[in-house]
């Protein structure tokens, strides 16, 4: 085994990251931030399937840390991070607003109710059911005043 | 954002000519769809095939036009794109609405 081999991870293990980008806490910003993922995975050639799964995913996310961690303050900052492997897309955003609730992380979250009459139709309560619904998986840290959240989704098959 | 209202037959067609309909435009999208709709009669149908992505908060304001159609009248949706389509999907909504493949079915078809 060379140096070389030692040092570097194998390719499975540590995928490299190809977008990390920063934007303030607005829905426009949250907008041109979506169709920069979007152009990235589109020349990455990743299936249009998962690439709408995390554009739909991802822009729930972004707001409601615009809107609940930050309250709707545009001031303030958020990071995000995307790498490729393989076999997935790993994203991860990064705030220092409010944490993010538990009851936003439990998996058996129930759907808000659309049964009813068209007066009763819920017009939000949405996002988190589609995170959890889209995402193959969802890790929330907290730590040292910061909220990271990373999402990860399966290719599939992997890119050619 | 800008909408476009016309007549087709006895139908009230609003074509979104927009490509996102999200969290930036939503409010603005509910007022102006609502203006229009407020005293439409007959079948009013909004034309989607502009756009490209809708999240939570664009579906929430699709939801708010319908729920404020005069006299309990049904919004009606044409030319989903598959990553809209996909957002009805999840939250089933597409059992809510009336969706047309396209908007000359949509006109075409006779008002239930």
């Amino acid at each position: 085994m060379t140096l070389a081999q030692l040092v570097q991870p194998k390719q499975q293990d540590v995928a490299p990251l190809f977008l990390r980008t920063g934007l303030a806490s607005k829905p426009l910003s949250v907008r041109s931030a979506l169709l920069q993922v979007e152009r990235t995975l589109q020349r990455a050639g990743v299936p249009n399937r998962v690439q709408s799964s995390i554009g739909i995913a991802l822009a729930e996310v972004l707001n409601n840390i615009v809107e609940h961690a930050y309250n709707g303050c545009g001031k303030n900052r958020i990071s995000l991070s995307l790498w490729l492997s393989d076999t997935e897309v790993g994203i991860e955003t990064r705030d220092n607003g409010k944490p993010l609730p538990i009851e936003n992380l439990l998996f058996e979250q129930d759907w808000p109710e659309i049964d009813g009459p068209i007066e009763c139709l819920p017009e939000g309560g949405f996002g988190w059911c589609i995170v959890q619904e889209l995402a193959d998986g969802v890790i929330y840290r907290r730590s040292d005043g910061e909220n990271r959240l990373t999402l990860r989704f399966g290719l599939g098959a992997p890119i050619q | 954002m800008e909408l476009k209202a016309r007549r087709v037959g006895r139908s009230f067609v609003i074509t979104v000519a927009a490509e996102r309909i999200d969290a930036a435009v939503a409010i603005q999208f509910k007022d102006q769809v609502c203006e229009m709709t407020k005293s439409t009669k007959g079948r009013a149908i909004l034309d989607m095939h502009q756009v490209m992505f809708v999240d939570s908060s664009g579906l929430g304001a699709i939801v708010s036009c319908m729920k404020q159609m005069p006299d309990g009248q049904a919004l009606e949706l044409a030319t989903l794109n598959p990553a809209v389509a996909k957002v009805f999907a999840l939250t089933r909504m597409d059992t809510v609405f009336a969706i047309h493949p396209d908007l000359d079915s949509a006109v075409n078809m006779q008002a239930g």
